[in-house]
């Protein structure tokens, strides 16, 4: 991949950005595969497919779906917030 | 797997709560706290993680075997993180 930067320490600019896209973008894959998850699920709990006995895969997507989202509460402060002052 | 319905409630009162939370670590990321500042971000967003772990993923409603897991996972990525931070934190010691 090729990145220039123009400004004050080029190489520290690199360095953050591979890791600023590479975080962001594996993010977005991970988003991407729950949105598609949570879209299954929504249409086969609509169809009346789960029930009291059987809610194995609702719970499953939920718990993926957070796993996705623990990963954005950690990811947005280191990349967003720290040293914005 | 276990039988706990979370009532709507108690989803409606934590999601507010982790989006309080992420107003209150945006405002104070303006606050300049010098080292402090990656703590307080970082203190914030464990506290969030916490809230989704126990409520949303259910964890609080969960066995025994499962804190165990749960408990392994954490310490494992903690080993990890403190790897990569023992490489940052000694590196200047190289420079003399």
């Amino acid at each position: 991949m090729a990145f220039s930067y123009e400004g004050e320490q080029p190489r520290q600019a690199a360095l953050f950005f591979l890791l600023y896209f590479s975080m962001t973008g594996l993010h977005a894959v991970h988003l991407l595969i729950g949105l598609g998850l949570v879209m299954v699920v929504m249409i086969f709990a609509w169809r009346g497919r789960y029930s009291g006995d059987h809610y194995t895969p609702v719970e499953l997507t939920g718990l993926y779906w957070h796993f996705v989202d623990v990963i954005w509460v950690f990811l947005f402060p280191l990349l967003y917030l720290i040293g914005r002052h | 797997m276990h039988d706990h319905v979370t009532p709507k409630r108690t989803y409606l009162v934590i999601g507010t709560a982790l989006l309080m939370l992420t107003l209150i670590t945006y405002q104070i990321a303006f606050i300049n706290l010098g080292p402090w500042s990656t703590v307080v971000a970082l203190g914030i967003a464990t506290s969030k993680a916490l809230l989704i772990v126990l409520f949303f993923m259910h964890a609080r409603y969960s066995s025994g075997l499962t804190w165990l897991v749960i408990v392994a996972a954490v310490a494992w990525l903690a080993l990890l993180v403190a790897g990569t931070m023992d490489d940052f934190v000694t590196r200047s010691w190289l420079r003399p």
